[in-house]
């Protein structure tokens, strides 16, 4: 591998964790520079609805204003832009994971997303009653371990 | 090219993207439209969580799960290579083939049914009245904002804007699947 490689397989991680910290600023949503609250079909808001329906007494209001997306999808845009700054900076725990334990992480990513769906029916049924905070614990977990697993992704190969 | 080679690459991956795209598309959309119908012959509940809503959270899952689907299929028909780079290709498509056909049926189905925006409008409003706390501003707001996304250039923009954010997604999870079930294979 040559020093130019080495420096890119270096930089990318970086590249990706900035990427999903600029997309994590955006579900802060209009808040982050507006004072009064927008319409609802501001751009920020569209952006993210065909994910999430960002329910008005499901969603973190940031500084006063309704955020882009939904507590849960907070929690999981958060965990994926956590994961992605944890692989950059501490490269070699997801590889000891992986060679040690393969596709663990994987597996654990749709584990925390089978309890999402558990979560969201054990609430509608009346079993128990989530909060803004509960859901987004739990979405933090599935954007952690969906990011964290697919860490191989983020680094660029020479051939 | 070897027998195994030809077989592997005789299942066709964008027929796959293709079929899946429509299929959750169609699906989503047409939730979305029956729970509208839901909503509009119900009573006003005076809670957030109504039937679009409800509606809202299982299209929402499903879309951002097309990907993975996808990229499964595609994998299990006869492709069991996969880079992650060919994975993201697939998110990509198919969050395309998704916004495409939601955008399409839902521009017909306006045509067939022309109540159809009015209804939502008007059992949105009659649900926010029915909410404590209310401003009258926000149920403007709220308003101004559905008569907006009904309009052919506003169903255009929010397509174009939510499908960056539903291709993201559908990378993400297309990845995964890529993890899960491809064999490795450089980029």
């Amino acid at each position: 591998m040559t020093q130019q490689s080495l420096g890119v397989q270096r930089v990318a991680p970086f590249l990706a964790a900035g990427f999903f910290t600029l997309l994590w600023i955006f579900t802060l949503g209009p808040g982050v520079y507006l004072e009064e609250a927008p319409i609802l079909s501001h751009w920020h808001y569209i952006a993210f609805s065909s994910v999430c329906h960002a329910l008005a007494d499901r969603t973190y209001l940031f500084d006063g204003i309704q955020m882009a997306v939904n507590s849960r999808c907070f929690g999981i845009f958060s965990g994926v832009m956590w994961g992605a700054w944890l692989h950059a900076l501490i490269p070699w725990f997801a590889v000891w994971i992986e060679e040690t334990w393969p596709k663990r992480l994987a597996w654990m990513a749709l584990v925390w997303f089978a309890i999402q769906v558990v979560d969201v029916a054990g609430n509608q049924g009346g079993l128990w009653v989530n909060t803004l905070d509960s859901r987004a614990i739990l979405g933090f977990g599935f954007g952690l371990f969906l990011v964290y697993s697919i860490q191989e992704a983020f680094h660029f190969t020479s051939n | 090219m070897s027998d195994q080679e030809l077989s592997q690459s005789s299942g066709s991956p964008f027929s796959i993207i293709l079929l899946y795209g429509l299929i959750f598309g169609i699906v989503s959309t047409v939730l979305q439209i029956a729970m509208g119908y839901v909503q509009i012959n119900s009573e006003p509940s005076g809670s957030f969580f109504g039937p679009t809503a409800i509606g809202g959270v299982v299209t929402c899952f499903l879309t951002a799960f097309a990907g993975f689907l996808a990229v499964r299929a595609i994998v299990k028909e006869g492709n069991p290579v996969m880079s992650f780079g060919q994975g993201s290709l697939v998110g990509v498509q198919i969050a395309l083939v998704i916004t495409v056909a939601s955008v399409a049926l839902s521009q017909v189905w306006y045509l067939i049914d022309p109540g159809y925006a009015d209804g939502i409008i008007r059992s949105t409003i009659a649900n926010m009245e029915q909410m404590p706390n209310i401003p009258d501003e926000a149920i403007d707001s709220t308003v101004e904002s559905l008569q907006k996304q009904f309009t052919l250039t506003g169903v255009l923009q929010t397509a174009a804007i939510s499908a960056v954010v539903l291709m993201i997604v559908n990378v993400l999870t297309s990845l995964l699947a890529v993890k899960l079930f491809a064999q490795k294979d450089e980029f």
